[in-house]
């Protein structure tokens, strides 16, 4: 299908690391070092799902997650947010800008990260689409 | 002069005096009885004097002239008096002294105590922010790894293999020991603690299904009071139990070690206590298993972080409880972790 993720982390390695995995599975891959070309690359290519880290030098992944969501341009876009250290209230603070799950860096596997991604494209209601990482959606968006 | 010749000279004054006295009231003269009341007197109290000089082992001075000897009385009195008044004002002296000493050793123990305080707090964000740091890249560097050897790892000889297994094997430790050093250092400050009822034998089920996994052994696993419930962070809870049957089971010949865990309570507290059939830990190692990095002298080369307990410790202690191990020998150790029923979740 050729589905395109992009990937917003100021992390060089690590969004390789994310790239690789996800060329293995058939996507499409652009990344971007923060939030600003992150949100230009967004408005531009419209992906079908975004990979956003938490934690950015310039602006925080939560406040350019909101931003996007804002947009009418990108706000149907499902955002998948990664982190060097999972927390509840980070996961509230994320799922508050709308983002649809976040996942550890630290025990991220090749596995769980195309999992999630399916799920969150498919807006969890594809058959094999695991819920678990998924927040609960908003029914009113 | 003898005391004996005192005497009779104070005796005869007296004497004189009362018989003047005495003269004075027959004659019914007044000037009489009032020299004579007045003699009478003035030789009493300079024998007074005298005798109260005695007492205190003093010699009149003044020689026997009686008013100056009268003089040297009052003064030996008013010397005594300025005595005694200076010897209080110096134990005043050293009282003060010694309270202000007493204060400045409290305070001089709380200074040390908050800078000891504070260096902690600064070891441990210094930890943190490091290993917090490093363990991004080095779970990035042990997936590059992984990929290389699936990729390429058919091209490479045996040695090359070996060589690039080593390299994951090292990564995976250092991942291993990072992922313990962010464990100890958050749990002082982490307040990411939400209070849930926990069944404790349903945590244990969990940690050693996970142990298991990580061992690839399976584990013998008896749980008596599994019912017992304690309010606590589950994560906590976790942190402990896991640690504890991995231990149990890690450094442990039995191939299939046996696990016990036996969960007793009061209303206010929870004992657990687990129970291996290990190889146990030596009486010289027993002072130290708890701090951070130490590892026993006979872990019969197994590896591991040494952290272990002491994230044990650590997360015991911030529940309000503690840990410490009961008994150990070559047959197996058995540890005992102490919980309050309802934990607040204080600082470590």
């Amino acid at each position: 299908m050729n589905e395109h993720v992009l990937i917003i982390d100021d992390d060089e390695h690590f969004a390789r690391l994310l790239s690789v995995y996800l060329s293995r599975a058939g996507f499409r891959t652009t990344v971007a070092p923060d939030g600003i070309q992150g949100q230009m690359a967004a408005n531009r290519t419209q992906p079908d799902v975004i990979l956003m880290d938490y934690r950015m030098p310039a602006a925080s992944g939560v406040t350019v997650a909101g931003r996007l969501r804002r947009s009418s341009v990108t706000g149907y876009i499902p955002i998948v947010m990664l982190t060097g250290h999972k927390t509840h209230q980070l996961e509230s603070t994320a799922q508050e800008a709308g983002v649809v799950a976040v996942l550890s860096k630290n025990d991220l596997s090749e596995e769980q990260l195309l999992r999630t991604l399916r799920a969150a494209i498919d807006g969890g209601t594809g058959g094999s689409a695991d819920l678990d990482e998924l927040f609960p959606s908003h029914v009113d968006g | 002069m003898s005391t004996a010749r005192r005497g009779l000279r104070f005796g005869l004054g007296v004497a004189a005096g009362l018989l003047a006295v005495a003269a004075g009231l027959w004659r019914a003269d007044v000037r009489f009885a009032v020299a004579g009341a007045a003699a009478f007197l003035f030789l009493l109290f300079a024998g007074i004097t005298e005798a109260g000089l005695r007492l205190h082992g003093r010699e009149p001075r003044g020689g026997s002239w009686l008013p100056g000897r009268l003089l040297a009385a009052v003064e030996a009195v008013e010397h005594r008096h300025a005595e005694h008044e200076a010897a209080l004002r110096a134990a005043l002296q050293r009282e003060r002294v010694a309270t202000l000493e007493a204060e400045m050793r409290t305070a001089a123990i709380e200074e040390a105590r908050r800078r000891a305080e504070e260096l902690t707090a600064e070891l441990e964000a210094f930890t943190f922010s490091v290993s917090h740091d490093l363990a991004v890249p080095l779970r990035t560097m042990g997936a590059f790894l992984d990929l290389l050897t699936e990729i390429e790892g058919h091209r490479l000889g045996e040695d090359g293999r070996e060589y690039l297994q080593r390299a994951t094997d090292l990564t995976a430790r250092m991942q291993e020991l990072v992922t313990d050093l962010l464990t100890l250092s958050r749990m002082r400050s982490d307040g990411d603690l939400e209070l849930e009822a926990v069944r404790i034998g349903d945590v244990v089920a969990a940690v050693t299904a996970e142990v298991e996994t990580a061992l690839g052994r399976t584990i013998e696993l008896e749980v008596v009071g599994g019912d017992e419930v304690v309010r606590a962070p589950r994560a906590r809870l976790r942190a402990i139990l896991q640690n504890l049957v991995q231990n149990g089971a890690k450094y442990n010949e039995h191939e299939r070690p046996t696990i016990r865990v036996v969960v007793d309570g009061s209303d206010r507290s929870v004992t657990i206590l687990v129970v291996d059939d290990g190889f146990g830990i030596p009486e010289e190692d027993r002072g130290r298993i708890f701090d951070v990095f130490a590892r026993g002298t006979n872990h019969r080369g197994l590896d591991g972080t040494g952290a272990g307990l002491a994230i044990v410790r650590r997360a015991a202690r911030s529940l309000g409880g503690d840990v410490w191990l009961e008994s150990s020998g070559p047959e197996g150790s058995t540890f005992c972790v102490l919980l309050p029923r309802d934990t607040e979740a204080i600082a470590a």
